[in-house]
This record gives C-alpha cells, sequence and structure tokens, in this order.
C-alpha cells in the first residue's frame, strides 16, 4: 500500500504531461495543420519547399505563410509557447493539489504530523556537543526522543534527531518531509488552508502578468488574442480553486434558524 | 436557504453523490486547458484560427480532458446496493472495476478475502473471481439480482382476475412447470464445478488483457507505414509487391489528410499509455476515491517494505490494497426476501484442497 501523498504526486505528473502533449505540443503538430485545414493541400510548407525548390521558387510570395504569429511582440511566437506552456503547468498543478487538499485533508494533515517525528538537525546545533556519534538508521530499532541518527546520501551527510518517541516513518523520506512542510499545519475548514491561498496566489500572480503583456502589446501595436485566452482560462482556474474555499453561508444562516427555532 | 432549481435534491444526489466539489475542480480544469489550446492553435495560425477542423479538434480536446469529470460522475453514482440494484451501478461497478483504477483499486488476490466481500462463504467462489478478474461471476451476478429485483418480482406479483372472481399470478403459472429431475440436476452442478476448476486453471485476468490489448494496438498504429518493414525483419511479407510505376521529375506522394481516428488516437496515446505504466489500466485512478485511508499503517508499510523489498514484489504490494465501496455493494444480503436458496448439494468438488 502506497501512501496516497505519492499517488496523488504520480496522478498529477502524469496528467501534467497528458497536458503538456495535448495543449501544447499537438497544435504544433504536422498532423494537426493537416486535419485542421490550414495547411493546403495537405502539405506544410516545408514540403512543399522540396517541389518549388527544384523550379526556382525559394520564397513564398505572400509571407502570411511564413508569419503565423498571433502576438508577435517582440518575444514572437515563442514566448508566447513558453508562457501557455508556465500556464498549462500552474493551472494544472494547482487546481489538483486544491483538489487534494479539499478531498484529503484530514489525511494530509494527519500524515503531515506523523511524518514531523524526525527534524534535520544543523550541524552545528549545540544538541550534537557531548553527542556521541549518531548511527544509521535501523527499522527494526525503537527509538526514543532525543535520539540522533545520520544518513548519507549523494556524499552529504545529515542529522536526524527524533521528535518524539518511537517516530514513525522513513527519516530520509521525500515524499513524508514534502508532506510535513506542506499539510502539517492543514485542519478545519478548506478556507483556512495555506496550500490553497498559495494556489489561488500563483492564479492571480499568472493573471496579472499576463494583463502587463497584454498591455505591452497593446503599446507596442502587437496583436494579443492569444494571451486573451490565456487570461480566460487563468480566470477560469482561479475560479475553479476557490470554490471550494466559500463557506456556505446560506446553509450556515439556515442551520443557525433551525437551533434558533 | 438555497434551492437546486436544476434538479431536486434527491435526483442531484444519486447523480453526483454527496459533494460537488471534486466534480467542479475537473470541470473547470478541462475548461481552462481547452482554453489554453485554443491560445495555442491561435498562436500558431494567427488570424486563420476558425476553420471547421479547429473547432472539431477542440471539441475532441475537451471531451478527451472532461473523461476525468465524466468518469468520477459513473464511479460516484454508484449508490446502488443488491436490494436496490440500479443500472447505472451495473455500468459504475462494470467501469471501475476493469477499465479504470477508479474506487476499487487491484482485487486482492487471497480468494478467502474475495469470498468475504462478496458476501459469500464459499472459498470457490473467491477462486474464480482472483482468476477471472471477477467479471463474468460479480457483474453477472448484479445484473441477474438488478433483472430480479427490478423486473421479474414486479412482473410475478402481477394478478389477474378472471371475470369468474378467480385470481391467477404469473407465480401460480410457473409452477406449473416441473422442476428439474435431480439427475439433471447433478449434471449442472457438476457443469458449474468443471467450470470452476477450468478458470481457475487456465483463467486470465481481464482487466490485464484489456491493458495488454490496448497497448498492443497503440504500438502497432504508430509503428504506421513501417508495419510492413518490421513485419519483414521477423519474417512475414504480406504487403503488395513494390510497383513498378515510372516517377517523372516533380512526382510527390500526396501526404493524406489524417483521419479522425489518427487524431483521436494521437490525442488518447499519453494518457493511456501512462495509465497502463504505472497502473495496468487504461484510465487513471482517483487518489480520493482509492481505498483504504489509514494513514499511519500506509507509513508503517513503507518502512515495512524497505525492510524487506528483496523477499516481496512491488506486485503483490500493491494487490493488498483492499476495496471499500464493493464491500457497500455486495456484502448486504444477496437474496432477496422471495427466494428461497435451496440446500447446497454436497457432490461439488471442493477445489479449496488443491495445491497450486
Amino acid at each position: 500500500m502506497e501512501n496516497k501523498f505519492r499517488l496523488i504526486c504520480k496522478i498529477a505528473s502524469i496528467r501534467l504531461f497528458e497536458a503538456l502533449v495535448i495543449s501544447a505540443i499537438v497544435p504544433w503538430m504536422g498532423s494537426t495543420c493537416r486535419y485542421t485545414g490550414h495547411c493546403l493541400e495537405g502539405l506544410s510548407f516545408i514540403e512543399l519547399s522540396r517541389i518549388l525548390h527544384p523550379i526556382g521558387i525559394i520564397a513564398p510570395y505572400r509571407d502570411d505563410l511564413l508569419r503565423r504569429s498571433g502576438t508577435s511582440f517582440g518575444l514572437s511566437e515563442f514566448g508566447c509557447v513558453m508562457w501557455i506552456t508556465i500556464s498549462i503547468i500552474v493551472t494544472t498543478l494547482s487546481i489538483l493539489l486544491a483538489q487534494a487538499i479539499t478531498l484529503n485533508r484530514s489525511y494530509l494533515g494527519t500524515m503531515g504530523y506523523i511524518a514531523g517525528g524526525w527534524t534535520i538537525v544543523e550541524p552545528n546545533d549545540p544538541c550534537l556537543i557531548g553527542a556521541s556519534s549518531p548511527s544509521q538508521w535501523d527499522p527494526r530499532r525503537k527509538y526514543k526522543k532525543g535520539d540522533l541518527i545520520v544518513e548519507h546520501s549523494f556524499r552529504t551527510r545529515t542529522i536526524y534527531k527524533a521528535t518524539s518517541n518511537s517516530p514513525e516513518g522513513k527519516p530520509l523520506d521525500i515524499s513524508l518531509r514534502a508532506t510535513h512542510l506542506l499539510f502539517s499545519d492543514e485542519l478545519g475548514h478548506p478556507s483556512t488552508s495555506t496550500v490553497i491561498a498559495y494556489c489561488s496566489a500563483s492564479q492571480v500572480g499568472m493573471l496579472l502578468t499576463t494583463i502587463l503583456l497584454i498591455l505591452a502589446a497593446i503599446c507596442l501595436g502587437r496583436g494579443y488574442g492569444s494571451l486573451l485566452w490565456i487570461v480566460g482560462a487563468n480566470l477560469i482556474g482561479s475560479y475553479g480553486i476557490l470554490r471550494a474555499v466559500h463557506p456556505p453561508y446560506d446553509e450556515l444562516a439556515d442551520l443557525a434558524n433551525q437551533i434558533k427555532a | 436557504m438555497k434551492k437546486n432549481l436544476l434538479l431536486p435534491s434527491w435526483s442531484s444526489y444519486q447523480l453526483l453523490g454527496p459533494t460537488t466539489l471534486h466534480l467542479q475542480h475537473e470541470f473547470f480544469l478541462s475548461v481552462a486547458l481547452t482554453m489554453l489550446t485554443v491560445s495555442s492553435l491561435r498562436t500558431r495560425y494567427g488570424e486563420s484560427f476558425g476553420t471547421w477542423g479547429d473547432f472539431q479538434l477542440l471539441f475532441f480536446i475537451f471531451l478527451w480532458f472532461l473523461r476525468h469529470f465524466l468518469l468520477r460522475c459513473i464511479c460516484t453514482s454508484d449508490i446502488a446496493t443488491t436490494r436496490r440494484p440500479t443500472i447505472m451501478g451495473l455500468v459504475a461497478y462494470g467501469w471501475t472495476s476493469h477499465f479504470s483504477a477508479g474506487q476499487y483499486y487491484d482485487r486482492p488476490n487471497n480468494p478467502n478475502v474475495i469470498a468475504k466481500h462478496i458476501g459469500s462463504s464459499h472459498t470457490d467462489d473467491g477462486h474464480v473471481m482472483a482468476t477471472i478478474s471477477s467479471f463474468f461471476s460479480p457483474t453477472l451476478r448484479y445484473a441477474w439480482q438488478l433483472w430480479l429485483i427490478r423486473v421479474w418480482f414486479p412482473i410475478s406479483s402481477i394478478h389477474f382476475v378472471t371475470p369468474s372472481g378467480r385470481t391467477y399470478s404469473i407465480q401460480s403459472f410457473s409452477s406449473m412447470i416441473p422442476s428439474p429431475s435431480p439427475r439433471l440436476r447433478l449434471g449442472i452442478n457438476k457443469a458449474y464445478s468443471n467450470w470452476n476448476d477450468f478458470w481457475t486453471l487456465h483463467g486470465l485476468s481481464l482487466q490485464s488483457i484489456i491493458a495488454k490489448v490496448t497497448t498492443v494496438m497503440y504500438i502497432i498504429y504508430f509503428l504506421g507505414k513501417k508495419r510492413n518493414k518490421v513485419m519483414k525483419m521477423v519474417g512475414w511479407n504480406f504487403s503488395e509487391e513494390e510497383s513498378t510505376e515510372f516517377h517523372p521529375y516533380g512526382y510527390h506522394n500526396r501526404l493524406d489528410v489524417p483521419t479522425l481516428r489518427h487524431m483521436l488516437i494521437l490525442l488518447t496515446a499519453v494518457g493511456t499509455l501512462g495509465s497502463i505504466t504505472l497502473y495496468g489500466r487504461i484510465s487513471l485512478p482517483f487518489p480520493d476515491l482509492v481505498a483504504g485511508s489509514n494513514v499511519l499503517k500506509a507509513v508503517r508499510g513503507e518502512v515495512k517494505s524497505t525492510t524487506t523489498q528483496s523477499s516481496v514484489s512491488p506486485q503483490s504490494r500493491i494487490a493488498v490494497v483492499p476495496y471499500g465501496m464493493l464491500r457497500v455493494l455486495l456484502t448486504d444480503d444477496i437474496t432477496p426476501p422471495d427466494v428461497v436458496i435451496p440446500p447446497k448439494e454436497t457432490n461439488q468438488v471442493s477445489i479449496t484442497k488443491r495445491k497450486y
């Protein structure tokens, strides 16, 4: 049985990869171009040049075949594609994280608390003075509060200290460390959640930056059509995240009325 | 109080379950990703964006992203019990146990556990379900229950009243049909036990068959035109003879416009193959619907698995996850109130004593 945080991470990574392929790579593929009817006669320009070059045509007469940019504000297509990619990563990860927090809150909160059984000790910490040299972690041994162990990995030497009697879990487990860092304070209603606050803040940050880019594009007199779609996507994403944290005021008022009566 | 104007509360609960937050997240995520795809297409094609093909492609991309939403609807609508079976429950049960690693993870390997979960006291039933991935037995059993309770009992309880005042029911007609002779009954039992033996020894897991066949189909499709070359290398040569047609200067093969099938396979490949690689199912699990939520057990289990890593294979570690909702579905007493179970025949071959 694997812990649920690892399951969430694996699934989120697959879904992120899939979203990147479908939303960022598939629109640039030759077969998409032919399927959507943008590439004439079913041939992209690079393929046409194989036939046109021998008879003397080396460049198209009209330049709209070459310039396919909707937003060429200096950064040109490349910048726009990078911005779309960043939006896909931020939107997908923040919504999936918010979903995990909303639905598995008590599980993740409990795991974050359990994972606090070991803490990393700095090399110059006063508790190391006079202590015997720490041994390697042994899963069969029972540790007491204040016991020290050492882990050697990638040429670094990390010392862990037990903060409670018989602490649970492996000391060097990235998923447990991450859970402790992210979810140890997650309790109560979702509106009090720190992680959801960070998720929505990242969405709002994306939104503001995109709006700034649009303003820049307007000042430079360039097209900004695709940036508007990014704004829309970020708006919808942030609405989706914040939807979970609305306290149900109507139902609470109804409950209060029932109690009063 | 806020009223749901679209659906009355009982039907919205039946359709969408106790919470709709996870559905909202999935829906908004798919809309946002489709909008980002529009942005990509717009960047690529500029002002010429907006052909019929664009909208077609976007529609299919939206549907593909929306599959998590639809599957969650199917999974959470599984409120049926064996006393109150519904068609939606049958669909949910068939889908979640074979196509998606949804709320039911992998089945346990232990036949005793499976038999307990399906509400049977016979280990033989558990054996059959472990081997044929429980498709033929529980799904059909559930379908039979649906037929009995929803169709047969209502029909059989209809009474006809003749003008003379006598009442007939369908049940009274069916009782006129003679019951099978003891000899025939023996034959049926023997056939059943042979069927059990056959599946226990030679049966394959249906969910593994589905995953393998899907992978092979994708591989064959993506080999595409190189298929013939590969076939030749292997030794099969089914391709037509090479054409001896003269190709003049400037001749070129026109590239075909890809079919809808090609585009759909292109869109679905990454998600499906990724899911098969990690979980052996064609659609991804929903982490919040996966059964088994004991934090301490999971953390301790991982520690234990590091100490005995050499002896325990990763597959068997995953396979012991129990499945939660199925218990609700099937440990309910499966006997409808009006049916009397005949005593179990003692001449059945017990396969539990056999060594494997």
